[in-house]
C-alpha cells in the first residue's frame, strides 16, 4: 500500500503550452480518490504520469517513499486498467492474466493458484482457455481487472475503464470495482468523466479544469461547499444555477428576484448568485420571509415523480426541480421560493466563493 | 436490357475478331515483295533509301521492307517460314544456314539461279561462308569482323606481330591506375577467334567434325591464359561497355573490336584501325571470326524472279557504294572500295584488309551450341580454375553428346509414327473425366448461366484472354516435355518426337554428381540436384535475409526518430528502379578490378576478393542483389503491420515490466504473423524463380554453379536448344512450386485453427 504525491508537477508536450501547469495532489494510502473534469483537461495525462508511461516534465512525483520520476512503469509496482482494456489479442484469458507474473518469473504453480483465485472472484473461471476475441465487452473489462489484481500492486489506476460498456453493466462492474477496492484497501486512481461514477467510486474526488486542481474533497464537500463556480457547475445534475446579480448594498438584484442580505458592503457591485434547482420551491408553500422571483416558462422536462421547468426572463436562465404536481405550459409565468441560506455567491472576476459571515456563511449544506 | 445490348456487343466483338483471325490465316496473294531486315538507325535508313529508288525504277515488283527487332529476328523467321508464311527474302548472319538447311523449307537454294557473273562480285571466302553441304543458301551483303583499333596518342604504329603488341602493351599497363595495353572481349568467342584462328585449327576439322581438343586450339588458349594471367595486359571480366569506356578514357592504349565500336568512340580519341597483327607463336596472322550478312530467298515465295531481281540490285555497286557511305557497312561486293570516295577512308580500308585473313564463322548446325559452352570454358581457363588441354577435351566430350542428342532426335525425325492406342484410349479418358462433373451438375451450371448471365459474359473476355495467354502456353510446354523437340527437329510432325517420359527420367535420375575421378575430381554443376540444392540455399538464404533485416529496419523507423519519413522514403526508394537496373548495378559493383566493392576493400586494407571466381562468392553476389531488391517490399509490408498493432498493448506490457525484448516477442512478432506469413510465402515463390538477379550478376558464374532452376532451364532451352528438355525442367519446377504452395496452404490452415 502507498500514498502518491504530486509536488508542483509540470507536464508539457513539446511545441504546446503545459498540459499541466504544476500539480499539487496528495493521495492517502488506501483511499479510492477519483479524477473528474472536463475533456482534454488533462485527467489520462496525470494517470499515465502515476504508471509512468508519461515522464514529468518539472516538479516531483512521489509514490509511497520512493521519488518515482525516473524509474519505469514495470518497476513502479502499480497496475493499470485501460479504457480499451489492451488485452492480448493472441493469448488465452488465462495467459493474459499471467502475463505479468511470468515477466517477473514467478514460479508456475504460484501463478496457476493466482490466477485462478482472481478468476473465480471475477467469475472468469469457465473463460481462461478463450482468447479476447471470442468474450464479450463486459467480459474483457472483467479480465483486464483480474489482469491488474493478480498482481496485487501497491496502486490501482483506471482510465475510464467503464467507458466502453452499457449502461446496466456499468452500474454492475461499479459495484465490482468498489467492493474489490473495500475488499482489499489497495491506493487507487480512478479517472472518469460520469459524476455519478465519481460520486459513488469515490472516497475523494477531484476535480480538474485545463489542468489546473479546482478542489479535492469527498464527495458531500464538494456538492455542498464548492470552492468556485466550475465546482458548482460540475457537480450535481442538472446543475446548480448560476446568476448574474447586482449588489445593491443591502440586497442582490437582477430581472426575475431581489434579495436582501446582510454584509454585503464591500463587495463589488456585480456577482454570481448560485441556486440549486433542487432548492426551489412553489411560493405559495412557501415561507413568507423567503426571497421570491418570478419568471416565465421556457420549456418543461417531465421525469415521473418531478420535473425540470425551464426558466427565461432577458438575459437570465434557470432551471428548477420541481414535484410533478400541478400541469405547467410553457409561456406560463411561475412564482418561486428559496432559502436565502441555501444559495451561494461567487466573485464575478475570479470565480471564486465568497462566503459572507450572515446569513449565507450559516446555511446548511444542501441536500 | 442491358443483358441483350451486352451479348450483341460481344456478339459484334467476336465477329470483328474471326475477321481478323482470317485475314491472318487467308492472307491474300501479295503484290509486293517483302522483305525482312533487323537493321535501325542509319544502317536501316540507308537501306529503305535504296529501296525507294528501286521501287520508282521497278513499278511493276514494288518492295516493302520490315524491320524486325534483332532479339527476335532469328525466332521470328523460324517459326514463320517453315510454316509457309514469312518473307520472301531477308537479311540475316550467314552462321545459321546449316540449322536452316538441315531443317528444311526454312531457305531456298540459290546456285541454280545466280549466274557466275553476279557471283564473281565477291570475294570466294564470303561465297563459301554462303554455302552448307555444297549448295548456295544466299548471297553475301556485308561483312562484319573485329580488327585492331588503337589510340593514337599511345600507340605510333600499330604492331606488326604479337610479339611486339606485346610488348607495347607491357609498356602501356598500369594495373594500380586502372590502365591497360590492350582491352577486348577476350572471353567471348567470337573475339577469341583471332586467336584461335591463327593456329589454323578451328572447332571442326575438314570434314566437319567438332574438333574442340585439337593441339592448335589449346595452343590459342594456353597464349591467351598467359596474356591474362602472366603478362596481366588485358582487363579482368570484360565486357563490350567495359573495353568502350576503357578506350573512351584512354585508359586501354589498343582494343580489338569491330566497325560497331566506330560510332561509340569519343570525340577527344584520336584512333586508328589496322589489321590484326602476325601471330609470332603459330607464324600465321591472327584471324578474326568474320560474320557474313546475306540476303536470303524463302522457299515459299511466288516471286522468286523478282526477288532474284532485287538480290542483284542490292549486292550491285552502287547500292554497295551507299551502304558504305551512307549506312556505314562493309559491303561483300569488293568493288566498292574502289570508289575513291571509300578507298579514301582509312578506317574501312583496314577492315577491308582484316577481311584478307578473317575466317568466315562456319555455319554448322553444331556451331550454334558452341558458344555458351565454349564461354564458360574461356572463362575457367582464364581464371586458372582449369587448364586448357583438360577445359577443351572436357569440353569436346559434352558438346559431342549434345550433338549426338540433338542429331538422335533429328534422324528420328524422318520416321513418321503412328499414334499408339493407348495414348488415343488416355485421350478419351481425360476427357470424358473431364466432362463427367460437368454433366452430372449441367442442370446447376444451366441454372447459373441463366440467372448471371451477363456477370458470365463480362469475365469471358478474361477467361479467354487467360486460355490463350496462361493455360494454352502450359498445356503446350506440358506436351512438349514429353519429346524430344530441340532446334534441329522442331519443324517435324509433333509426333514423331514423342519420346514419353524419357526427359524427366533423364532429369531426376541424373546422379552423375562428380565430374573425373580421384584429385581431378569436381562437382557436376549440371547435376540436376545439384542445381536445386543452390536453389534452395538461394531461396532460404533470402528469405531469410531480407526479412530480417526488413524487420530491423522496420522496427528502427517505426520509433519517431529524427528524419523518419526521409529514411523510408530512402528505402523504399529501390523499388521505384527496375529489378535489372539495380542488378546491373550491383554486377559493376563487385566487378574485381573497377567494381566499388573491391575497392573499398581495398582502402580498409583488405584484399580484394574474386567475386565471380569461386562458389561461395558468386553466391554472395545475387544474395546482396537480391536481398537489396527484395528489402523494400519487405519492409513496408512489415511497417504496415506494426502500425496496426495498437499502442496501448505495448503500454500495458511495460506497466506490467515487460522490457524491450520481451514487448518484442510477446507482443510484435506473434501480432506481425498475419502479414508476415503472407509475405514469406510470395517472397519464397519470387526468389525460387528470380530469373534477373541470377542470369544478369553473376550468370551463374563459377560454370553454371550458381545457376538457379529458372535459369538453368533457360540454358538448356535458349543455349542449348533442347526445347523439349527444357519443358520438362519448367515442369518440375512448376512441380516443387505446387508442392511447396500445398504444404504452405497445409501450414497456414493449422496455423489459422490454432488461434
Ligand atoms: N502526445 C501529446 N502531445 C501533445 N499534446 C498532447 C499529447 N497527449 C495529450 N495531449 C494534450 O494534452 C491534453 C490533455 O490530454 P488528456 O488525454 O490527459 O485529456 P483527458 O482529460 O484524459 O481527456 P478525455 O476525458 O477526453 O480522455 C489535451 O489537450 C491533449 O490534446
Ligand atoms: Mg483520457
Amino acid at each position: 500500500m502507498a500514498r502518491i504525491e504530486f509536488r508542483r508537477v509540470v507536464k508539457q508536450y513539446p511545441d504546446s503550452p503545459p498540459t499541466v501547469p504544476g500539480l499539487d495532489l496528495s493521495v492517502r494510502d488506501g483511499e479510492f480518490m477519483v479524477l473528474v473534469g472536463p475533456s482534454g483537461c488533462g485527467k489520462s495525462t496525470t494517470l499515465r504520469m502515476i504508471a509512468g508511461l508519461e515522464s514529468v516534465t518539472a516538479g516531483e512525483l512521489w509514490i509511497g517513499d520512493r521519488l518515482v520520476n525516473r524509474v519505469p512503469p514495470g518497476e513502479r509496482d502499480v497496475a493499470m486498467v485501460f479504457q480499451n482494456y489492451a488485452l492480448y489479442p493472441h493469448m488465452t484469458v488465462f495467459e493474459n492474466m499471467a502475463f505479468g507474473l511470468r515477466v517477473r518469473r514467478e514460479p508456475q504453480a504460484q501463478i496457476r493458484t493466482k490466477v485462478e483465485r482472481a478468476a473465480e472472484t471475477l467469475g472468469l473461471t469457465g473463460l481462461l482457455g478463450r482468447r479476447p476475441g471470442q468474450l464479450s465487452g463486459g467480459q474483457c473489462q472483467r479480465v483486464a481487472l483480474g489482469r491488474a489484481m493478480v498482481r496485487d500492486p501497491q496502486v490501482f489506476l483506471f482510465d475510464e475503464p467503464l467507458s466502453n460498456l452499457d449502461a446496466e453493466l456499468r452500474v454492475q462492474m461499479r459495484g465490482n470495482i468498489g467492493r474489490l477496492h473495500r475488499e482489499f484497501a489497495t491506493t487507487s486512481v480512478y479517472v472518469t468523466h460520469d459524476q455519478v461514477e465519481a460520486m459513488t467510486l469515490g472516497q475523494r474526488i477531484a476535480i480538474l479544469n485545463g489542468g489546473e486542481l479546482m478542489q479535492v474533497g469527498t464527495p458531500m464537500e464538494l456538492y455542498g461547499d464548492p470552492d468556485n463556480v466550475f465546482v458548482a457547475g460540475f457537480m450535481g445534475s442538472p446543475p446548480m444555477n448560476i446568476v448574474a446579480v447586482q449588489n445593491l448594498g443591502r440586497a442582490l438584484r437582477n430581472a426575475v428576484l431581489e434579495v436582501p442580505l446582510a454584509g454585503l458592503e464591500g463587495l463589488p457591485g456585480e456577482l454570481l448568485l448560485g441556486l440549486r434547482p433542487e432548492k426551489l420551491e412553489y411560493a405559495a408553500a412557501a415561507p413568507a420571509h423567503w426571497p421570491r422571483l418570478r419568471a416565465a416558462i421556457e420549456m418543461v422536462e417531465t421525469l415521473g415523480a418531478e420535473m425540470l421547468v425551464h426558466l427565461g426572463e432577458g438575459d437570465t436562465r434557470m432551471v428548477a426541480r420541481l414535484p410533478g404536481l400541478r400541469p405547467l405550459a410553457a409561456g406560463e409565468t411561475i412564482e418561486l421560493a428559496f432559502d436565502p441560506r441555501a444559495a451561494y455567491l461567487f466573485d464575478a472576476d475570479s470565480q471564486r466563493r465568497i462566503r459572507l459571515s450572515q446569513p449565507v456563511e450559516s446555511a446548511e449544506p444542501a441536500l | 436490357m442491358i443483358e441483350t445490348s451486352a451479348t450483341r456487343l460481344l456478339g459484334q466483338v467476336f465477329l470483328l475478331l474471326l475477321a481478323l483471325v482470317a485475314q491472318l490465316v487467308y492472307a491474300q496473294p501479295r503484290e509486293e515483295l517483302l522483305l525482312w531486315h533487323g537493321y535501325r538507325g542509319e544502317e536501316r535508313r540507308a537501306l529503305e533509301q535504296l529501296l525507294e529508288d528501286y521501287n520508282r525504277n521497278q513499278p511493276d515488283a514494288r518492295v516493302k521492307a520490315l524491320a524486325v527487332p534483332f532479339g527476335s529476328f532469328a525466332d521470328k523467321l523460324s517459326a514463320a517460314l517453315p510454316r509457309g508464311q514469312g518473307p520472301d527474302l531477308f537479311i540475316f548472319g550467314h552462321d545459321r544456314i546449316g540449322g536452316w538447311a538441315r531443317a528444311g523449307n526454312t531457305v531456298a537454294p540459290v546456285d541454280d539461279l545466280v549466274p557466275a557473273r553476279v557471283l564473281a562480285r565477291f570475294p570466294p571466302s564470303l561465297v563459301e561462308a554462303m554455302r552448307f553441304e555444297g549448295r548456295l543458301y544466299g548471297l553475301p551483303f556485308n561483312f562484319k569482323s573485329t580488327a585492331l583499333i588503337y589510340n593514337r596518342a599511345l600507340v605510333r604504329h600499330a604492331p606488326e606481330t604479337t610479339d611486339e603488341l606485346l610488348a607495347l602493351a607491357r609498356a602501356r599497363t598500369d594495373r594500380r591506375r586502372g590502365r591497360f595495353g590492350l582491352a577486348y572481349s577476350y572471353t567471348e568467342p567470337f573475339f577469341h577467334g583471332a586467336l584461335l584462328n591463327s593456329f589454323g585449327s578451328g572447332p571442326f576439322d575438314a570434314d566437319g567434325r567438332l574438333a574442340l581438343d585439337s593441339p592448335g586450339n589449346v595452343r590459342s588458349l594456353e597464349q591467351l591464359a598467359r596474356w591474362v594471367r602472366e603478362e596481366g595486359i588485358l582487363p579482368e571480366e570484360p565486357n563490350s561497355t567495359l573495353v568502350t569506356n576503357l578506350f573512351n578514357q584512354g585508359r586501354a592504349a589498343m582494343v580489338i573490336s569491330g566497325p560497331w565500336l566506330l560510332g561509340e568512340i569519343s570525340e577527344g580519341i584520336d584512333y586508328a584501325v589496322a589489321p590484326l597483327p602476325q601471330n609470332s607463336e603459330s607464324g600465321r596472322p591472327l584471324a578474326p571470326w568474320v560474320a557474313v550478312e546475306g540476303l536470303f530467298l524463302s522457299p515459299w515465295s511466288g516471286r522468286q524472279q523478282a526477288a532474284l531481281g532485287l538480290m542483284n540490285y542490292l549486292t550491285g555497286e552502287r547500292a554497295a557504294l551507299h551502304m558504305a557511305m551512307a549506312g556505314g557497312q562493309l559491303p561483300a561486293n569488293l568493288n566498292a572500295y574502289t570508289h575513291p570516295e571509300v578507298a579514301r577512308d582509312a578506317n574501312t580500308m583496314a577492315f577491308r584488309r582484316q577481311l584478307e585473313t578473317a575466317v568466315p564463322i562456319p555455319n554448322l548446325p553444331q556451331m550454334t551450341l558452341l558458344w555458351k559452352p565454349l564461354e564458360k570454358a574461356l572463362n575457367k581457363v582464364v581464371k586458372g580454375s582449369a587448364s586448357p588441354a583438360g577445359e577443351l577435351q572436357r569440353l569436346q566430350r559434352e558438346i559431342r553428346r549434345d550433338v549426338a542428342n540433338l542429331q538422335a532426335a533429328g534422324d528420328r525425325a524422318g520416321r513418321p509414327r503412328s499414334i499408339p492406342a493407348w495414348a488415343w484410349l488416355g485421350l478419351a479418358l481425360l476427357a470424358l473425366a473431364a466432362l463427367s462433373p460437368a454433366l452430372r451438375r449441367r442442370r446447376r451450371i444451366a441454372a447459373a448461366w441463366r440467372e448471371h448471365r451477363t456477370a458470365y459474359v463480362y469475365i469471358l473476355p478474361a477467361m479467354l484472354g487467360m486460355l490463350l495467354l496462361v493455360f494454352f502456353p502450359l498445356l503446350y510446354g506440358f506436351l512438349l516435355s514429353f519429346t524430344d523437340t530441340t532446334l534441329l527437329n522442331e519443324n517435324t510432325p509433333f509426333l514423331s518426337r514423342w519420346q514419353g517420359l524419357g526427359n524427366y527420367a533423364s532429369i531426376l535420375g541424373d546422379w552423375n554428381f562428380w565430374y573425373g575421378e580421384g584429385a581431378g575430381r569436381s562437382i557436376n554443376y549440371d547435376n540436376f540436384y545439384w542445381t536445386l540444392l543452390v536453389t534452395i540455399c538461394w531461396t532460404a538464404g533470402n528469405v531469410v535475409l531480407s526479412v530480417g533485416l526488413a524487420l530491423v529496419l522496420a522496427l528502427a523507423l517505426d520509433k519517431p526518430i529524427l528524419g523518419r519519413t526521409w529514411f523510408r522514403l530512402l528505402l523504399i526508394l529501390p523499388w521505384a528502379i527496375p529489378n535489372y537496373i539495380t542488378a546491373l548495378v550491383w554486377k559493376g559493383m563487385f566487378h574485381p578490378q573497377f567494381g566499388v566493392v573491391n575497392q573499398a576493400l581495398q582502402v580498409v586494407g583488405l584484399a580484394p576478393v574474386a567475386w565471380f571466381d569461386s562458389v561461395g562468392a558468386s553466391f554472395m553476389t545475387g544474395l546482396v542483389t537480391n536481398v537489396w531488391l527484395s528489402i523494400p517490399f519487405m519492409m513496408v509490408v512489415i511497417l504496415g503491420g506494426l502500425q496496426s498493432i495498437p499502442r496501448d498493448l505495448y503500454e500495458a506490457a511495460r506497466v506490467e515490466g515487460a522490457g524491450r525484448w520481451c514487448q518484442f516477442r510477446a507482443i510484435t512478432l506473434p501480432l506481425l504473423k498475419p502479414v508476415l506469413v503472407p509475405a514469406i510465402i510470395l517472397s519464397v515463390v519470387w526468389t525460387f524463380n528470380m530469373f534477373n538477379v541470377i542470369y544478369l550478376v553473376s550468370d551463374g558464374a563459377p560454370a553454371g554453379a550458381n545457376d538457379i532452376l529458372i535459369t538453368k532451364a533457360f540454358r538448356i532451352g535458349f543455349e542449348k536448344y533442347q526445347y523439349a528438355y527444357a519443358a520438362a525442367y519448367s515442369m518440375v519446377i512448376l512441380a516443387l512450386l505446387f508442392a511447396y504452395a500445398m504444404w504452405q496452404m497445409r501450414v497456414s490452415r493449422t496455423l489459422e485453427a490454432a488461434r
